[in-house]
C-alpha cells in the first residue's frame, strides 16, 4: 500500500463522491429509462459507472489505479447509500478488473484516446460477465442479450473512455491536476516537444 | 529550536524555485509572522518546515531544516507532528472524520496512543476548547469558526511544541476571528507554545508577535527581526504591495511625521498609538478630516450627483423560511441608483439569503419586490439579467469558458454583439481589471485576485444597472482589496448601484453610503456609516461586529479628551 | 437485538452471501419471501420507519417493472413448450412463461435491493470503514482515505446547486438546445471536479500533518469485535434463505437458475 499516496486515494474518493452526485441527475434518467425499456435502459448510461476508474488511472498512471479506484468508488457508493449494497464491492472490483487488464496490456505506457476508451470497454466485459448471472439476463432471448452486451460495450467505450478523457484534458487546462502523474507527464511531453522542434 | 539553512524549494526539477536561498532561526516561544505578498512562498516554507514537502509534491528541496538539533530527514515518518502542528486556511478540507470527538481521536491513534489515555486526553480537549456539548456532532453541522477552533484543538490534543498556523482565519467572521487569536495567544501564554504566524490581517496579533520574517516574489527572505523594523523595512520597498500593514502602524507613521503621536518609535498596536498622542482632541479632529475627505472623494467619484428618484430596487416585507427557520422576516429595502450600500451582519443573519432574492436567484416566498418599476416576478429572466448582476462568493462558481478573454466575452456574445463591440469591450474591461497579460490563461489557473476581478469583470460586461457581490474582499490581499473598491467606485460613478456583503467595516465605513445591518434575519439598522457607529443603542453590537478602527480610536480619544478636561475641571475647583 | 449493534463486516458478508445464495434460484416465491423478511427485519429490529423503507425501495419498483415488461415482451421462449399466449399485439406474444419469469426477475431485483438497504440504513460509515480495518485486515490508508472523501458528499451538493444558480445567471435566461444542455452538465462538472480534487490534496495534507502515514501500526480508540451475536446473525440470514428456498420447493414453484443458461 506505501505505493500509494494518500492524496492519491482521497482523490478517487472525492471524484467517486463527485460522480455520486451528477449521477443523482442521471439516475432519475436511468430509472425512468429502465421503466421503459427495461434493462436495455440501463446499459445506455452503464459507461459512466467505469469513469472514475478511467480518470484515475489516466490522472495517476500507476499499476491497479483503475482496480484500486473501482473499488474505492464502489465503497464510497456504498457509503453514501446506493441501494445495491455491500454486492457493488464485487462488482466494483469486477469491473475494475476489466479496465485494469487494458492498462496493462500496453505496460501502463499509453493513455491515449483509444486505450481509455478499450479500459472503458474492458470493464463492461467483465461486468456483464457478472450481471448475467446476477441480474438473471439469461432468461432474456439471446437477441435481446446481445444487443444489451452491444449497447453496454459502445456505453463504456463513450461514456467512461471518450468522456473520460475529455474531462481529465479539461481538468488539465484548469491546473487541479497539477500535483499528479498526468500533468508531469504532459509537462515532459511539452519539453520534448519543444525540444524537437529545436532541434 | 528550528534551523533554516539555504532553503531552496522547487516544485519540479527545472522549475524556478518557490523559495530561494532561505536561512532562518526560530527560537522557543516565539511568535513569528511569516510576511509576504502572495505567491512568495509563505505556505510552501511552513509545509517545508513540518516535513509534508517535498514528498507530498514529489519536489526538490536543496538545503538543510534541523528541528531540536536533528535533521527534518532524519525524522521517521509521522514523527515530525509530534513537535510541529499546522491549522490550514480552508475549514472545509482539514478533516478527514465524521464527528468532532472523531476527528480529535484520529490525530491520538497515528500518535499510537493507547484507547485509555486516547479518552483521557481527547475529553480534557473538549473540555479546553468548548466543544463537549458537540462531541458527537457532525463536523459538516458546524460554523466555520468552530471548525477552526476544532481544527486547532486536534492538534493542540497531540501536545505540538511549535504550532503553524497558515492563515486561519481568513474566511472566519471578524467575531469568530477574534476568538481564534485569542485563543492561540492563550495556549501561546500557558502551554509555552512557539507559534508560526502566516496572515494578511496582522492588527489581531501584533501584541503578541515578537518576529517578523518577510519574502519577496521571487521567494527570498529579505528581512527578519522584530515586526517594527520589518514594517518600516516594508514602507520603503515598493514592491511590498499585498502586504497589509496594522492600521495602527500606518496611522502611527502618519502623524509621526506631523507631530501628532509623540513617541520615539511608531507605534504597532492601538494601544500603543492612543497612549503616544498628546493632544487628543486634535487626533480626534484629525480623524473627522480624514472622514471628510472620504466622503468629499466619494461624491466627487460620481461627479457630485447624490443617488436620487424613485428607487431602483424596492422590497417590501420580504420572509423567507428554509428546513422549519425563519430565515428573514418582514425585512424592507430599497436601492437607489448610483448608491454603494453595504449589507452586514454576523454568519448566519441572512445577508446572502436577501441578496440571493434581490437579485431573484432564490424564489420569493413572501412579500414582494419591484424592480425598475415592476413586480420582480413579472420581469423576463433574460431581460432581468441584463440589469442585475450577481458575483458569487466563491469566483469560480461562475466561470462558464475555458479563457479570460471568453469569459468576458460570453454575455456579450449572448447578446448578439458584433465581433467589433465584443473585442472592444472585452480589451476596455481587461485593461481596467488588469487582467490584459492573462487573456489567453485558463480561468481557474488564475491567481485569486485575478479570478474574482474577472468575475466581476464578467459581470460588467454590459452595464447592468444593479451590481450584487457576496462578499467579494474575503481572501483578497491588500492590494487587490483597493483595485476591486475602486472598481466598483467607477461602477457607481457611472450611476450603476452596488449592493455588496462584506463582514470589513473599515471597507463599510469608508465606501458605504448606507449600511444595512441584518441581524437574525431582521434589519438592525439601515442608514449611513456614522449614524450606525453613534447609535446610542449600538446595534452593530448586537450583531457582533467591530466598528472601523477610525471609530474605536475616536471614542477612545473622545474619552481621553474629557478625562483630560475633567482633571482641568477638578484641578479649577481644587483652587 | 438491533442490527445497528451488528458487526458491520459480518453484516455485509451475510448480506452478500444471502444475495449470492438468492442468484441461484429463480422463481418468484424465494425472493417474495426474502423481500418480506428484510423488510421486517428492518422495520422490527432496525429501527426503520416503514415510510422511510417504503420511500428507498421505491426506486426499485420502477426498474423492477422495467424488467417485468420487458421480460415479458423479450422473454426466452422455451423450446419445444407448449408457449401458452395470454395476449399478442402484431408479432409481440406475451406467454404465461413470459410472464412468470418477468414477475421472477422484477422480485428478484427488488429482494436484493431490500437486503441491500437493510444494510445500507443501519450501518454508520465510519463504523464500517472500522470494521473493515479492524476485522478484514483493510489498509488504513484506503479505509481514511475513503472517509475523507465521503466528507465531502454534503459540501459538493451544495457547491452543484450554487455553480447550477450561477451559470444560469450568466447564461441571462437564455437556454440552449438539447446539445446544448448536454454541454452545460460539462460545465457544471468540471469546477465541481476541479475544486474537489484540490479538497482532496489538501485534505491530505492536512491528514498528513497530523501524523496521519497509513500504516498499520495505529492505536484504535473504538474497539470492534466480533461476537456470538455477530455469527447468530449470519447464521440467521442464510437459515432464512434457505428457509426460502424450502418452502419455495413444497410449493412446487423453486427452479434453478442454472437451468436456465
Amino acid at each position: 500500500m506505501s505505493r500509494w499516496k494518500l492524496k492519491e486515494i482521497v482523490m478517487m474518493s472525492v471524484l467517486s463522491v463527485v460522480f455520486a452526485v451528477i449521477y443523482l441527475l442521471f439516475l432519475q434518467l436511468g430509472n425512468v429509462l429502465t421503466g421503459f425499456m427495461g434493462p436495455m435502459g440501463y446499459e445506455v448510461i452503464f459507461g459512466i459507472w467505469f469513469i472514475v476508474s478511467v480518470i484515475a488511472a489516466n490522472v495517476i498512471r500507476k499499476p491497479g489505479a483503475a482496480l484500486l479506484a473501482e473499488v474505492v468508488a464502489s465503497i464510497v457508493e456504498l457509503l453514501i447509500g446506493n441501494a445495491v449494497g455491500p454486492r457493488l464491492i464485487l462488482s466494483g472490483f469486477i469491473q475494475g478488473v476489466g479496465a485494469e487488464l487494458v492498462f496493462a496490456a500496453v505496460r501502463y505506457k499509453r493513455f491515449g484516446t483509444p486505450v481509455l476508451m478499450a479500459a472503458g470497454m474492458g470493464s463492461a466485459v467483465t461486468s456483464f460477465i457478472w450481471g448475467y448471472f446476477i441480474s438473471g439476463f439469461a432468461a432474456l432471448a439471446p437477441g435481446y442479450v446481445a444487443a444489451m452486451f452491444a449497447v453496454r460495450l459502445i456505453s463504456g467505450a463513450l461514456l467512461a473512455g471518450l468522456l473520460g478523457k475529455w474531462i481529465c484534458d479539461a481538468l488539465l487546462k484548469t491546473g487541479a491536476l497539477r500535483g499528479f502523474a498526468i500533468a508531469s507527464a504532459e509537462r515532459n511531453q511539452g519539453r520534448a516537444g519543444r525540444g524537437e522542434s529545436l532541434a | 529550536m528550528i534551523g533554516v539553512r539555504d532553503l531552496t524549494f522547487r516544485f519540479a526539477e527545472g522549475e524556478a524555485p518557490v523559495l530561494h536561498g532561505v536561512n532562518l532561526d526560530i527560537q522557543p516561544g516565539d511568535v513569528l509572522l511569516l510576511l509576504g505578498p502572495s505567491g512568495s512562498g509563505k505556505s510552501t516554507l511552513a509545509l517545508c518546515l513540518n516535513g509534508l514537502y517535498p514528498e507530498a509534491v514529489d519536489g526538490v528541496l536543496a538545503g538543510s531544516i534541523t528541528l531540536s538539533g536533528r535533521s527534518l530527514s532524519e525524522y521517521r515518518l509521522g514523527e515530525v507532528c509530534r513537535e510541529i502542528g499546522v491549522v490550514f486556511q480552508d475549514p472545509e478540507s482539514q478533516f478527514c472524520m465524521i464527528s468532532v470527538e472523531e476527528e480529535i481521536v484520529f490525530g491520538l491513534e497515528n500518535l499510537g496512543m493507547p484507547p485509555e489515555a486516547i479518552e483521557k486526553v481527547a475529553g480534557e480537549t473538549l473540555d479546553l476548547f468548548g466543544l463537549t456539548p458537540y462531541r458527537r456532532a457532525p463536523i459538516h453541522s458546524l460554523s466555520g469558526g468552530m471548525k477552526q477552533k476544532l481544527a486547532l484543538a486536534c492538534v493542540i490534543a497531540m501536545k505540538p511544541r511549535i504550532l503553524i498556523l497558515d492563515e486561519p482565519t481568513a474566511s472566519l467572521d471578524p467575531h469568530s476571528a477574534r476568538e481564534f487569536v485569542r485563543l492561540v495567544k492563550r495556549l501561546h501564554h500557558e502551554e509555552k507554545l512557539t507559534v508560526i504566524i502566516i496572515e494578511h490581517r496582522l492588527d489581531e496579533w501584533m501584541d503578541a508577535a515578537n518576529r517578523c520574517a518577510l519574502l519577496d516574489r521571487s521567494g527570498s527572505l529579505v528581512f527578519e527581526g522584530d515586526p517594527r523594523s520589518a514594517f518600516a523595512f516594508l514602507q520603503e520597498r515598493p514592491d511590498a504591495e499585498g502586504v497589509c500593514l496594522p492600521e495602527a502602524y500606518k496611522l502611527g507613521r502618519e502623524w509621526m511625521a506631523r507631530g501628532i503621536y509623540r513617541g520615539s518609535l511608531p507605534p504597532i498596536t492601538e494601544g500603543e498609538l492612543v497612549s503616544g498622542v498628546g493632544h487628543p482632541a486634535m487626533a480626534e479632529a484629525l480623524l473627522d478630516q480624514q472622514e471628510a475627505d472620504w466622503r468629499a472623494e466619494h461624491k466627487r467619484s460620481r461627479g457630485g450627483m447624490k443617488p436620487a428618484g424613485p428607487p431602483l430596487l424596492a422590497a417590501e416585507r420580504l420572509a423567507y423560511a428554509r428546513g422549519g427557520v425563519q430565515v428573514l422576516e418582514s425585512v424592507d429595502l430599497c436601492l437607489y441608483s448610483g448608491e454603494w450600500v453595504m449589507l452586514a451582519g454576523r454568519n448566519g443573519a441572512g445577508k446572502t439569503t436577501l441578496a440571493g432574492l434581490l437579485a431573484n436567484v432564490l424564489p420569493l416566498q413572501k412579500g414582494r419586490i419591484c424592480f425598475a418599476g415592476k413586480e420582480l416576478e413579472s420581469w423576463n429572466e433574460s431581460a432581468l439579467r441584463r440589469r442585475i448582476g450577481y458575483v458569487f462568493q466563491n469566483p469560480e462558481h461562475q466561470f462558464v469558458t475555458d479563457s479570460v478573454y471568453e469569459e468576458i466575452a460570453f454575455s456579450l456574445r449572448l447578446l448578439q454583439w458584433t465581433p467589433e463591440q465584443i473585442d472592444h469591450r472585452v480589451a476596455e474591461l481587461l485593461e481596467c481589471c488588469r487582467l490584459t497579460g492573462v487573456a489567453k490563461a485558463h480561468p481557474f489557473a488564475l491567481s485569486f485576485g485575478q479570478k474574482r476581478r474577472l468575475s466581476i469583470a464578467a459581470m460588467l460586461a454590459n452595464h447592468q444597472d444593479l451590481l450584487i457581490l457576496d462578499e467579494p474582499t474575503a481572501g483578497q490581499d491588500a492590494h487587490s482589496t483597493e483595485m476591486l473598491m475602486s472598481l466598483l467606485q467607477e461602477v457607481t460613478g457611472q450611476g450603476g448601484s452596488v449592493c455588496m456583503i462584506t463582514h470589513d467595516m473599515n471597507l463599510a465605513d469608508r465606501y458605504a453610503d448606507r449600511i444595512v445591518l441584518l441581524d437574525e434575519g431582521r434589519i438592525a439598522f439601515d442608514g449611513p456609516p456614522n449614524e450606525l457607529w453613534s447609535r446610542q443603542d449600538e446595534p452593530w453590537k448586537a450583531a457582533q461586529l467591530l466598528p472601523p478602527f477610525r471609530w474605536s480610536l475616536r471614542k477612545q480619544f473622545q474619552a481621553a479628551a474629557d478625562a483630560g478636561s475633567r482633571r482641568e475641571c477638578h484641578a479649577a475647583a481644587g483652587d | 437485538m438491533r442490527l445497528q449493534e451488528i458487526n458491520p463486516s459480518v453484516k455485509a458478508g451475510a448480506v452478500v452471501i444471502a444475495i449470492i445464495l438468492l442468484a441461484f434460484a429463480f422463481d418468484p416465491v424465494t425472493p417474495l419471501l426474502v423481500l418480506l423478511g428484510s423488510s421486517a427485519a428492518a422495520c422490527r429490529f432496525g429501527g426503520v420507519s416503514v415510510k422511510k423503507w417504503l420511500l428507498c425501495l421505491s426506486p426499485f419498483l420502477l426498474i423492477a417493472i422495467g424488467y417485468v415488461w420487458s421480460a415479458m415482451l423479450f422473454g426466452r421462449v422455451p423450446s419445444g413448450a407448449h408457449a401458452q399466449i395470454l395476449w399478442s399485439f402484431g408479432p409481440l406474444q406475451v406467454t404465461a412463461a413470459g410472464v412468470s419469469r418477468g414477475i421472477s426477475l422484477g422480485l428478484r431485483v427488488m429482494s436484493f435491493a431490500a437486503l441491500s438497504l437493510l444494510f445500507v440504513l443501519t450501518t454508520s460509515p465510519s463504523h464500517f470503514m472500522f470494521s473493515l480495518m479492524q476485522q478484514c485486515r483493510f489498509s488504513p490508508k484506503i479505509a481514511y482515505g475513503i472517509l475523507a472523501g465521503y466528507r465531502f458528499l454534503p459540501l459538493l451538493k451544495e457547491e452543484l446547486a450554487v455553480i447550477r444558480t450561477a451559470h444560469r445567471i450568466r447564461r441571462m435566461g437564455v437556454t440552449g438546445g438539447w446539445a446544448d444542455q448536454v454541454k452545460q452538465l460539462g460545465r457544471y462538472a468540471i469546477p465541481l471536479l476541479a475544486s474537489a480534487i484540490r479538497k482532496a490534496e489538501r485534505t491530505a495534507m492536512a491528514m498528513e500533518s497530523k501524523g496521519f502515514t497509513g500504516s498499520r501500526q495505529r492505536t484504535f480508540y473504538l474497539r470492534l469485535s466480533v461476537t456470538a451475536k455477530d455469527w447468530l446473525f449470519l447464521a440467521a440470514v442464510v437459515a432464512f434463505v434457505l428457509v426460502s428456498f424450502y418452502i419455495s420447493g413444497r410449493l412446487g414453484q423453486l427452479s434453478w437458475y442454472s437451468g436456465e443458461l
